[in-house]
Parts: C-alpha cells; structure tokens; sequence
C-alpha cells in the first residue's frame, strides 16, 4: 500500500512538474521584453553615444533578442526543404542582418515615446507566449503591438512582432513563397535582392 | 447617463429589427463567414495592375503633395488638421458603434463630438482624448463585419488602394454619410466654395500617415504587392463576427514551429 501511494505520488509530481515544463512563465517572459525594450531606449536611443556605437549595440542587443535561425527557417517555409546547406546559411545570414538594420532604425524613430506593458496572452504553440504591449501616438488609441516570445531551455527569444495585428514573421513568409514561386531564380535570386536591399540600406544611413 | 443609455437602447431594438433582416438577406448571398485565408487571391493578376498603376500615382503625384504639405506646415498645424477633419467623422463612428451595437463606445463617441465641437473649438483640438475619452474611429465596414458579412476576396481599388468588397461597401457609404458630400446636392455654389476644398484638405491629411506606412511596408519588399496584401488582410482579421465564439485565438497565433 505503502509502495503504491509512494508511487502514486511520484507519478502526480512528475507530470505536475512536466506540466510546468511546458508552460511559459509568463512573468519572465513579459520581464525578458520590459529588460529588452529598456535596453534599447535607455541605452541606446537616449544615450549620447556616436551612431556608429550606436550601430554596434543594436546589432548585439538584437542579434541576442531575435531568435534569427527559428524565424529566418519559418519565413522560407516549405522552401526550407528544398534548399541546400549553403543557401540556407546564406538566407539566414542576409536575411538577420536585414532585420537588425531594418529594426534599429525604427528604434530609432521610437525616441521620446515608451511601451506600456498589458500582461500576457497563451499561445497554441508549445513554449511561446504573447507579451501585450501599446504605445501612445500622436492622435487616437495607442497602438498596439504584441511580442510572440519563445522558451527554450530557460532562454527567452522573440520569434515575432505583431504591429496593429500584422505579423512579421507571416508577412515575411508570405512575400518570400511569392517570390520564389514567380522567380526563375528561386532562393537564390531571393538571397541576391535581399543582399541588394541590406546594402542600399546600409549607404542611405 | 443612464437616461442616455436607455435612449440607445431604444433605437437600438428597431435598428436591430432592420439590421437582422439586412444581415439575413446578405447572409444568403455571401457562402461562408469565415475569414478569408490571407494568400487567396483570385483577382491576382488584374490586382497588381491596379496595385502598378496606383503605385505611379502615389510616388508621382499623391506623395509629393503629402510632402509639399509637410513643408508649407509645422506638425502642430497638420495636428489641428487631422482633429478637425476626425472630428467631422466623429458622428459616422457614432452611428456605426450604434449599430455595432456597442453603448459603451456609441456614449464615448457622442461625448467626444459634444466636447471637441464646443471646447474643442469647432473640432480643431481633441478636449476630449486628453480627458481620457480616447477613441478611435469606426466604420461601416467594422458594422459589416460585426453582422458577420464575410470580408471576401482581396481588391485592389484605383487611388484608393487595398480594399475587400465588404470595405468598398462600407466605405462607400461611409463617403455618401459626410454632410459635407450630400450637401453639393442642392446647392452648387457651396460644392465649389467649400466641399471640393474641404474634401482635398480631408484626403491630404489622411494620407499623411498612410504615406510613411507604405514606403516603409515596400522599401524592404522583395514583392511590395505581396508585402501590402499581407499586411492589409492579416490587419482586418482583427475585426469579429458578434456571433463567434469569444473565446478564439487572435489570428497571429498560428502554428509557428519549424523542424528541427
């Protein structure tokens, strides 16, 4: 009897600490977000630093922040399949280097404004969770934008942001399979106008 | 308060009558309430010879307006702008929160029009915002879709840009509703002297914004068509059928997992 209430016992507290496992701490989550955007208007946009350091820490903060790999793999979609080892390198590397230009200038236009954090919302895919931010604007509601987060291993990583119900990551995805489907060139020709567009970006800074 | 709010729900039983058999003869003409899938396309090909033609205009013609605009204007002045023409739509949202049947907004609503028109100096300063009745607009088109009138497929409309037909519907008469349209009707010297004017000025503000969002949605795009389809249709999935279940995800929460 002893053995079996053991037992029991055993059972329930596995599956209840598996059970936790699977869940998003949702504090963390929001905790990993607040830390994130404070980093990069207090230290970053505020800061009396040159551009060019300026450059360099959104470059790290992101480049930490962004899970890169998991949303580059997503956006290609089942073009991911296809590709080949250096094609996949090479999208994820052009393709990471996009966004971090591409986000550390809106960043930038972010000066003077602040997000206000409204709690979490689950997501239905296992391990991630939506952080719910607004931000003030000039004229009307706030805006709203969400943060899709991802556990791993303890290690928090933003897989995409969601502006006014806009998804990054969907849109990407979208834009790319479109691409590639009326493009003779395929990735390829995808790396090469992403590769053009990083840099026109980086000579009209 | 609660005078008002018995008011609306007054007018809210007969409009509720008229609505219900609206919404049942639409019903039987649209095949399904559920969202539109956000990369269906049937009009593909005659869509991105509008979306080329209208993308001309704009970089052509509406954006060095909207730039011309910026220049001749402090951003106070566009500020002013922008509240007097909102404040001129104001009753449109009324009557649409009305017949969202949503009293909360629909008070809201009729409080901001009363408050920005009188202390708001004839709309030119939103009073009302900074005593927390902040509000955004709505439109025919969110009544639409709050009666579960299906979005349809994705249009392109010239000059007009990115629509569904729900939204043409709904915009229409949204345009048809502004006093300052249906009152060229019977007096043309006041069409000439005051509503083309006033409809100029109202379309240079409202561009304004919507001009940054598009060069900023197409600089980086690989296929800018692609890149306004997906932001426009992912956008509007955020408007809800009064008749579907609370509870359901948003529509960004789609599976996202990749093999690893």
């Amino acid at each position: 009897m002893k053995t079996k209430l053991f037992a029991f016992i055993l059972t329930v507290l596995t599956a209840f600490s598996f059970n936790a496992n699977a869940q998003v701490n949702a504090q963390a989550a929001e905790k990993f977000i607040k830390d994130t955007t404070a980093k990069g208007i207090e230290q970053i946009i505020n800061a009396n630093i040159s551009q060019a350091e300026k450059d360099k820490r959104f470059y790290d903060l992101l480049n930490g922040a962004l899970d890169l790999d998991f949303i580059g793999q997503f956006v290609l979609g089942r073009n991911w399949r296809t590709a080949t080892p250096e094609q996949r390198k090479e999208f994820i590397a052009v393709y990471r280097d996009l966004n971090i230009a591409t986000w550390s200038k809106r960043f930038n236009e972010f000066k003077g404004k602040n997000f206000v954090f409204k709690g979490t919302t689950p997501s239905s895919s296992k391990g991630q969770i939506f952080v719910d931010t607004v931000v003030p604007m000039d004229q009307g509601e706030p805006a709203k934008v969400v943060w899709r987060v991802r556990e791993k291993n303890g290690d928090y990583k933003i897989v995409d942001i969601i502006i006014e119900g806009v998804s990054l990551a969907q849109s990407a995805r979208s834009e790319y399979t479109a691409f590639i489907k009326n493009n003779p060139g395929g990735i390829d020709a995808l790396i090469k106008d992403l590769q053009a567009k990083l840099k026109a970006q980086k000579s009209t800074k | 308060m609660k005078a008002l709010l018995t008011e609306i729900f007054k007018v809210n039983k007969i409009n509720t009558l008229a609505i219900v058999t609206t919404v049942a003869m639409l019903s039987a003409c649209t095949t399904s309430i559920h969202r539109t899938d956000e990369t269906a396309d049937p009009y593909e090909s005659v869509n991105r010879k509008i979306f080329d033609f209208n993308d001309s205009f704009y970089r052509n013609i509406g954006f060095p307006i909207e730039r011309g605009y910026r220049k001749i204007t402090t951003k106070s002045i566009r500020n002013r702008v922008a509240d007097f023409v909102s404040n001129m739509d104001e009753p449109i949202s009324t009557a649409n929160y009305l017949l969202q049947l949503k009293p909360k907004e629909t008070a809201i609503s009729i409080a901001r029009f009363a408050i920005n028109s009188t202390l708001g100096l004839a709309g030119l300063f939103d009073v009302a915002s900074g005593w927390g009745l902040e509000q955004d607009p709505t439109t025919t088109g969110a009544t639409l879709a709050s009666w579960c009138i299906a979005d349809g497929p994705y249009i392109v409309v010239p000059l007009i840009g990115p629509s569904t037909p729900r939204n043409l519907i709904g915009s229409s008469a949204d345009f048809l509703a502004d006093p300052v349209y249906w009152m060229t009707m019977n007096d043309a010297n006041y069409s000439a002297k005051i509503s083309y004017p006033y409809t100029f000025v109202k379309y240079v503000s409202k561009y304004e914004s919507y001009m940054d969002i598009y060069e900023e949605l197409t600089k980086n795009a690989v296929d800018p068509y692609v890149a306004i389809r997906s932001a426009y249709m992912q956008n509007q999935q955020q408007y809800r059928c009064r008749f579907a279940d609370e509870e359901e995800a948003p529509s960004y929460d789609f599976d996202f997992d990749i093999e690893e």
